[in-house]
Formats: C-alpha cells, structure tokens, sequence
C-alpha cells in the first residue's frame, strides 16, 4: 500500500487497513460493483488487504461446500417421518 | 422413492416431495441442533421437531420462509431438550469472554512509520483461482467449526454454511443485528486464522495448542 496520498480526487479521505478491515465482513455480502470507490481504491494499492478478503471469500467458499449432502430418499428416518405424516392426515378431521 | 407406496398419483407426489424436502434439510438441522444441543441428543431433537412441523403445518403462515418457520421449530425443540431457556447474552459479555484478535501484532502499530497497515501480511488465499475445494481443507474447516464458541459457531453456521440472511438470523438466536455482526465477524477471523495457520504456518498463535480455537 502506498503510503502518503491521503486524499483522492473527489476529495474523499483515503482509508488504510485499519480501516478496511471492519469492512471486510459487508463486502462479503454484496456484489464488487457496489463496493465504495475508498475500498475499491484501497484493494487496487494493497495486495495484502486483497488476499485477506480472497482468504475470506474461499473460506465462506468452503463451508458453503458442506452443504451438498442430502439423505437418500431410503433412509429409514424419513420413511418414519412419511409414516407420521399419514397418520397426522388420518387423524386430521378435516 | 422407496418409501409409502400408494395408489393416489397426487398423494404418491405429494410425499415424494416431502421425503425430498425433509432429505435436503435434514443434514442442516442436524448441524444446527449441534449447536445448541449435545450430539447424542440431536438426532433426537430433529426428528420431533419434524413430527412436530408435520402436526402443525397447516398453521404455517407465510410470514418466514418455510425454512426459516422449520428452524425457529428445532430452535425450541432443541431449547426444550436442554431443559433450559438460553437467555440472551449481550454483546457486552461476548465481548468479555471473547479472547485477542487473531490480527493482533499483524499491523504496525501507532507510531510506527507504517502505522495502520500490514507488519505480518496474509501470505495466499486459501483455494487457487479455477481449483476445486479439497476433502481435506473442506474436513479442516469443518473440524475449525466445531470448536468455536457456542454463539459465533451458531452464527457462523447458519450465515455461511446454510445461507441464512442476517436477520433470519437475528431471529433464530435472538441476536440483535450489532451482536449478529460481531460474533460473525469473530467466528470467520478465527476460522481464517487457524487455516492460514494451518497452510502456511503463518499467522499462528503463540500458546499451548497452537490453534486459534
């Protein structure tokens, strides 16, 4: 990061990475195009501030991963649960 | 599907997509049982919320998701088998029991020529541009979870494994939107620390066991 441009040409402050790093967990939520031109600017000068967001952004990656197991339609707790759900219609007087 | 058969096509279709609803949820109810209740209880748990959700499903009222209406469910089933009602803790006693950052020591500090920025940058990211997650880190990570306090693994899970939106959250734990946010934020960092940690030795904490957790 360079250090010693303080300001940008809209006159905005320009932010270092104590002050980026607070932000890392709402750019996660949203899409780069709407990020703020301070952070925007601050990732183009840091590279280590950039690959703190990348770790950031492959670890949501991977325990996103864990959630592609679905049980297998045989599987004795749901036909258990199915059985329950019949029982629940019959009992059901409407 | 091998469950039920019957001679109704509409009902035969109705339970096919019942059985496939509660196949995708139940793994995730199941982690998130995890969290509030022992293990050996948590299989449990699930299954009587499910009996309790099929009792009471036509008192669904669209208000949530039905995702988000099936947790608050578990979430109650799983209060109730612990016998007790989780009070709500305050962000200030999180706060209390909360450890150092991971990140302190890893920037210059104030009077440093270089204050406000890196002294020990983050060295890669974890998962190479166009590579596959590996069974390996996926296990690390998953190992990392289960470690972290009650609270930020809740949250943890819930934002980033199940997808859930912030508020949903906040409704689920009885978290306020501040709280919400810090116990993420606290959760990722330790997870991200003990990673890089364990992938490039770096960033390790200096105590006893090694692990940020």
């Amino acid at each position: 990061m360079k250090i010693g441009e303080q300001f940008d040409a809209a006159g905005a402050a320009a932010i270092d990475c104590i002050d980026f790093l607070p932000l890392v967990d709402d750019l996660l939520e949203i899409d780069d195009e709407g990020w703020d031109a301070q952070v925007v600017r601050h990732l183009e000068e840091c590279p280590p501030c950039r690959i703190f967001l990348e770790q950031l952004q492959d670890l949501r990656r991977i325990l996103r991963a864990q959630d592609d197991e679905a049980l297998p339609l045989s599987d004795p707790r749901i036909r258990t649960l199915l059985i329950q759900a019949c029982s629940t219609r019959e009992d059901d007087p409407s | 599907m091998s469950a039920e058969s019957s001679d109704d096509p509409g009902l035969a279709g109705e339970r096919l997509l019942l059985a496939e609803q509660i196949a995708s949820l139940y793994p995730g109810m199941l982690r998130f049982a995890r969290t509030i209740v022992p293990s050996a209880l948590a299989e449990d748990v699930v299954q009587e919320t499910w009996i309790a959700v099929l009792k009471v499903a036509n008192t669904f009222e669209g208000r949530s998701t039905l995702r988000t209406w099936i947790y608050a469910v578990l979430r109650n089933k799983a209060r109730q088998a612990l016998g007790r009602e989780i009070r709500r803790r305050t962000v200030e006693t999180e706060e209390a029991m909360d450890e150092g950052s991971p990140l302190a020591g890893r920037l210059h500090p104030p009077g440093h020529p270089e204050a406000g920025h890196w002294s020990v940058p983050p060295s890669a990211r974890f998962i190479p541009e166009e590579r596959a997650v590996t069974a390996e880190l996926r296990n690390k990570v998953l190992e990392a979870l289960e470690k972290l306090p009650q609270r930020q693994r809740s949250v943890v899970l819930l934002r980033d494994v199940e997808g859930f939106s912030a508020e949903e959250v906040c409704d689920l734990l009885d978290l306020d939107p501040g709280n919400q946010r810090i116990l993420l934020h606290r959760g990722r960092a330790k997870l991200r620390a003990h990673i890089e940690c364990y992938q490039f030795g770096r960033g390790c904490p200096d105590n006893e066991s090694g692990s940020w957790l």
